[in-house]
């Protein structure tokens, strides 16, 4: 029978979420998953290891920033990660102190300012087949320190769903989150210019930006 | 069976290239106003130094060493802005280079033992595997394949029981992207933009095609 090549083999694993064996910089509360061997914690699927490429053999990071030597990988015949200086999170078994279950999520874009008030047109992203809407919310909805962000066009999430509180507790709660982006950078602005001119000189019409230039 | 919550959701998106830990600091970020100034000020700092720097803020985890970058959220309310987040970082540093992108989704759901032994046999049926062993049982399931219409290498599934919510399946996926050469950011940023969204949802969606073979 052919052997089917492996058409990935090769390919850097490196954005994969490494696991950890040392690292004490805690993800507090993510939700990855990094797995060591270890003994089962319920009947159905006993022990579990770690799903990818182990750390190497050698310097790992510690808590405080130093090297410490680690005796062995748990994957023998795995391809060694590259020994270079690489973020091991450890794995955080507990539960998270808290979590957030999205019910409902929409994009608002803002299309007016009041006094005490913004109205913005939402679209519905949790089912996008929903018509676009249009809503008011008061800007003492918004968290401290967003007033300044609303602004005609700014875009916000409003976002709906159970949260789990430390004390287990599941309470209902909406939030609006405004997108905080900066401005456009040089080379992006330098980069569409370029695109621009490529494209007027597709069409044989004069080049905008030396023009202003000249003006 | 009932369908499972998707009790826990996280993502994460890695930047592989050649970073300043340092300058990687809460203050930092608000200063440019990536993040609340209440949330810098709340921030745990766990360290930021020339090696490596690692922070918590209540929705964003931040870890960089000199050759990788993570941002995390387990808060489904902030992926937009860690994608923002990011995305602002890296238009601020816009001559860092950068040849590599991960964009990860871990999603743990709530599930009962029955459940977990019925997807691990439809995953991983044990017949031939009892031939030669005692009590197999399956503890990661990792699926290499390509997303339709993205520009990603490689889209990895994993499956495992999950060890944040007891007892549930955790399925977490990595959408790995890579330049030919280093470069500065502005390529990695444009494919972020790209295919973040379509990245995320294929990952949601291929959990609940999974999840739904024991749920109907």
């Amino acid at each position: 029978m052919a052997q089917q090549s492996n058409p990935y083999q090769g390919v850097n694993k490196v954005t994969t979420f490494q696991p950890s064996l040392e690292s004490k910089v805690s993800p507090a509360g993510s939700a990855q998953q990094t797995l060591l061997r270890s003994p089962s914690l319920f009947p159905g699927w006993a022990r579990y290891v770690v799903a990818e490429t182990p750390p190497p053999i050698g310097d790992v990071l510690t808590s405080n920033g130093n090297f410490s030597a680690q005796s062995d990988s748990l994957i023998a015949n795995e391809k060694r990660a590259e020994p270079a200086v690489n973020v091991y999170p450890i794995p955080n078994l507990e539960p998270p102190k808290q979590s957030f279950r999205l019910v409902q999520k929409w994009r608002g874009t803002v299309v007016e300012i009041r006094d005490a008030e913004f109205v913005a047109e939402l679209r519905d992203q949790t089912d996008q087949s929903h018509p676009r809407e249009i809503s008011t919310f008061r800007l003492d909805e918004l968290s401290e320190g967003d007033e300044r962000l609303v602004t005609i066009g700014a875009v916000f999430y409003w976002c709906i769903g159970y949260e789990l509180t430390e004390s287990r507790q599941r309470k209902l709660v909406a939030e609006i989150i405004f997108r905080r982006l900066p401005g456009w950078s040089r080379s992006e602005i330098a980069a569409v210019q370029q695109k621009a001119s490529e494209i007027e000189e597709l069409f044989g019409i004069e080049n905008s930006t030396r023009a202003a230039a000249r003006s | 069976m009932p369908v499972p919550n998707c009790e826990l959701d996280g993502s994460s998106i890695v930047l592989v290239g050649n970073f300043n830990p340092a300058i990687f600091h809460p203050s930092w970020l608000s200063e440019h106003g990536m993040v609340r100034e209440g949330d810098a000020d709340q921030a745990d700092i766990q360290v930021v130094s020339p090696e490596i720097s690692s922070f918590t803020t209540h929705w964003l985890l931040l870890q960089v060493t000199r050759d990788k970058f993570q941002a995390s959220t387990s808060d489904p309310r902030y992926f937009e802005p860690l994608r923002d987040l990011v995305v602002s970082v890296f238009r601020l540093l816009e001559h860092t280079p950068v040849r590599q992108m991960g964009i990860n989704r871990d999603m743990h759901f709530a599930s009962a033992i029955e459940q977990m032994n019925l997807f691990g046999e439809i995953l991983a049926p044990k017949l031939i595997w009892k031939e030669i062993l005692e009590n197999p049982l399956m503890e990661t399931l990792v699926m290499a394949a390509k997303r339709p219409d993205s520009d990603g290498k490689i889209f990895r599934v994993t499956i495992q029981p999950s060890l944040r919510v007891v007892p549930g399946i955790y399925v977490g996926t990595n959408e790995h992207f890579e330049l030919e050469k280093q470069q500065t950011p502005h390529k990695i940023l444009e494919m972020l933009n790209r295919f973040w969204g379509g990245s995320l949802e294929h990952a949601k969606k291929t959990a609940e095609h999974l999840i739904s073979k024991v749920t109907r």
